[in-house]
């Protein structure tokens, strides 16, 4: 269920009742006990983080930042972290799919391959149950109309790349501690191997595979890009890192209806 | 660059000699080849490099044809230059691909090139030192491409080279260079110049190994090499962080590796320094068959642990020195170092924090952490450059070091600290935990800090287990930078080519 919030108050009232902190006889929030379950639990600290901010998504720096931030200060310190809150209405989607569009769709100097991703990220639209939401302009919080969406125990669904690396590393950080499930298109590793690719277009596309490494499941575009993959998560181990499940659901082809491309959506999740 | 014109008479007759040398081993004959005066020197080398063209159009062989380009020109060729003269040999005229060598050649060889040069043909095994050899900035790759040449200079199967940028050919080093790269440390005993005269260098049958990252400019040529002069390419391998950790590097770095990338996937074998390494090539490789990329073998050999020269004994400190030695960048994850010391300062335990290592990029939260515990009055220096003296002293008045980095491909500061028998704390994946695997560490992840802090206290308060650690460090297997090179390059040699020498 969707619930909204907007202010300090609302926000840190809308933490407590997600995160199921008890309220004590007089109404107030247990705030030793939010103090606690913000220190030991990463997920909670980037729920508190998305809200206080007005919904504007963590990178894992910032989110262990704020555990040290945690452990240096006294408990009863705990409401002052919100009272900076924005009154910027923003939306916890609890349990839901939020389908994410990518900012831009211009893709142009990936070559073949950009335009696979152009036609995949421009096609898949949400629809029925899906909520979409796309980047903020200034790329640190996913919107849907004018509410900023924080994808809370939901299934988050990425089908285009992330090549500035801010918004990159919210993605990742959100895949990995907001999302019950997390899922995204694989579009292989060709930018950064093919060498007959601009240098530029590699290392965006390397931002790209960072938000990636610590999604669930990723869907390759077909069993060639899948082996591909396999490859890069092999890399991953340098890193701690097992990386995602790696499947292959081929989109709809050119020229496809928006039902088969709803359908291809579905699949994606629902697979 | 050539200073001279390439219709010079000394570049013409310089010329002539670079083709002989390519024609003798060829085994092309050309009338008046035993002929070398200047006279005689534009006909010789026009006559010759007819010959060697007459023999390419019908042997249409890519090796034979890169190394006619290589003498005419002085530099490498890229592969829009092998494409055009492959389609010029395929046509089957031999005055025409001559002509479109000379073409290329000269125009490449007086931008980048010393047409005034002799060459000499090297088979065995060559080794690129560039960066090394030219510069004296001494971490990671350097101290690792430095320990080895030492030896490898001693074999005389080996010859160390460089190249002074974009498809520039190699050379051999100069003897500041010589020293540079094979006697880091030791006094220089003579005073020479980058300007003296060095021989260029045509690889032929021949291994060439490339133990560092080449600069983004040579990398095309380098690929080329690989691909079609008919030597093999090696390769140490020391991590792939650039791409796997993006957020870890600046994108000018994973710009670069992309292209080095192009290089590695035209190797013929990979010696990853260390396990972990390994595995990140054969993801590329896996990646690249996926693709239909040529193949390469890689394998690993773990860098050794070899008490330095300068190391003296330990000495005990009244007050536990805590030691850490790194770059300040985020990868290295010294902020969280910081930030656990001051939680164990503000428990009481009383201890010095040394933070050694060069400004990196992206400093912020390490320079805000610095600050914040130095206004709190904290025992803390950060000196961010030390001589390998000093280096080496820091380490022998450490209680234990900590090195909880994010990424690595090996970790040299673990083994140089249980090389001095000081414990470590490193993270417990990866490369490090690789090397924490054989005693003395003991191994956190290093994205909780709440692990390190209770590692640091442990070690700050518990000195059965520093002891326990120091005699793990004791029992481990030493190992020494002569056997690593050697096993390397027996590594390499494998990979010689059919009927080299050497």
């Amino acid at each position: 269920m969707r619930r909204t919030a907007a202010g300090p108050k609302q926000s840190l009232s809308l933490l407590c009742e997600r995160l199921e902190i008890p309220v004590d006889s007089s109404g107030s929030h247990e705030i030793g006990a939010l103090h606690e379950r913000l220190r030991s639990d990463a997920s909670a600290r980037w729920l508190a983080m998305s809200l206080r901010s007005g919904g504007r998504l963590p990178t894992d720096v910032e989110i262990r930042e704020y555990a040290r931030e945690l452990a240096l200060s006294d408990p009863s310190e705990m409401g002052k972290h919100f009272i900076h809150s924005p009154s910027k209405k923003v939306s916890v989607a609890y349990k839901e799919s939020v389908l994410v569009t990518p900012g831009s769709t211009d893709y142009s100097s990936f070559g073949v391959g950009g335009a696979l991703v152009r036609r995949i990220a421009e096609n898949s639209v949400p629809s029925g149950r899906i909520l979409g939401a796309r980047w903020s302009r200034d790329g640190r919080r996913l919107m849907a109309g004018n509410t900023a969406i924080i994808p809370w125990r939901s299934t988050l669904l990425s089908v285009g790349i992330e090549t500035r690396l801010s918004r990159a590393l919210r993605l990742g950080a959100a895949a990995r501690l907001g999302a019950q499930t997390s899922i995204a298109v694989g579009y292989g590793t060709t930018p950064l191997l093919a060498g007959g690719e601009s240098s530029i277009a590699a290392a965006a596309w390397a931002t790209h595979l960072a938000s990636l490494q610590r999604f669930d499941r990723l869907w390759a575009t077909d069993a060639i890009v899948a082996a591909d993959l396999e490859g890069w998560r092999t890399m991953l181990s340098s890193l701690g890192v097992a990386g995602p499940a790696i499947g292959v659901l081929a989109p709809p082809a050119q020229g496809s209806s928006s039902q088969e491309w709803r359908d291809y959506v579905t699949g994606l999740i629902e697979s | 660059m050539s200073a001279a014109s390439p219709f010079s008479e000394r570049a013409v007759t310089a010329l002539s000699r670079r083709l002989d040398v390519v024609r003798v081993a060829l085994n092309v004959t050309v009338s008046g080849a035993d002929r070398q005066d200047s006279e005689h020197g534009a006909q010789l080398a026009a006559r010759t490099l007819l010959a060697l063209s007459s023999r390419v159009v019908t042997s249409l062989d890519s090796a034979e044809l890169w190394a006619i380009y290589v003498a005419v020109s002085t530099t490498y060729p890229d592969r829009l230059t092998m494409e055009r003269l492959e389609s010029a040999a395929a046509v089957g005229s031999p005055g025409r691909l001559a002509d479109l060598t000379l073409e290329l050649g000269l125009a490449a060889g007086e931008r980048f090139g010393n047409l005034s040069a002799d060459v000499r043909l090297v088979s065995g095994v060559i080794v690129d030192v560039t960066f090394s050899a030219i510069s004296d900035h001494n971490t990671g790759i350097q101290r690792v491409v430095r320990s080895a040449s030492r030896w490898w200079a001693l074999d005389p199967a080996v010859t160390l080279v460089a190249a002074d940028g974009g498809p520039s050919m190699h050379r051999t080093l100069t003897a500041d260079e010589a020293h540079r790269v094979s006697r880091w440390n030791e006094p220089i005993d003579g005073v020479s110049s980058r300007a003296e005269p060095t021989d260029l260098v045509i690889p032929w049958h021949a291994v060439v190994l490339i133990p560092e990252v080449p600069a983004i400019e040579r990398i095309a040529s380098l690929s080329e090499l690989a691909r079609h002069s008919g030597n093999n390419v090696a390769i140490v391998a020391h991590d792939a962080i650039p791409i796997t950790g993006r957020e870890y590097v600046p994108a000018a770095e994973t710009e670069r590796f992309a292209r080095y990338l192009e290089l590695v996937t035209g190797a013929t074998v990979v010696t990853a320094v260390s396990e972990s390494a390994a595995t990140e090539f054969k993801g590329i490789r896996e990646s690249s068959l996926a693709h239909g990329s040529a193949s390469f073998d890689v394998g690993f050999r773990r860098l050794p642990m070899e008490l330095p020269v300068l190391a003296r004994g330990r000495v005990k400190t009244r007050v536990p020195v805590v030691l850490v030695v790194g770059s300040r960048e985020p990868r290295k994850n010294q902020d969280a170092v910081l930030y656990a010391a001051e939680r164990l300062w503000r428990e009481g335990l009383e201890f010095e924090l040394i933070l050694v290592g060069a400004w990196g990029w992206s400093t912020g939260a390490f320079r805000s952490w610095l600050r914040r515990v130095r206004a709190a009055g904290r025992p803390v220096s950060a000196p961010h450059s030390l001589d390998d003296d000093d280096l080496w002293r820091a380490y022998d008045v450490a209680w234990f070091t900590v090195f909880p980095s994010l990424q690595e491909g090996f970790g040299l500061p673990i083994v140089e600290s249980l090389a001095h028998g000081v414990p470590v704390i490193t993270s417990d994946y990866g490369s490090m935990a690789e090397i924490a695997a054989g005693g003395g560490c003991l191994t956190i992840d290093p994205r909780e800090d709440e692990q390190l802090v209770i590692a640091m206290r442990s070690l700050l308060i518990e000195p059965e287990l520093r002891s326990r650690l120091a005699r793990e460090i004791a029992a481990r297997p030493r190992d020494s930078w002569e056997q690593y090179a050697t096993d390397v390059m027996d590594i390499v040699k494998l990979y010689l080519p059919v009927g080299a020498e050497g």
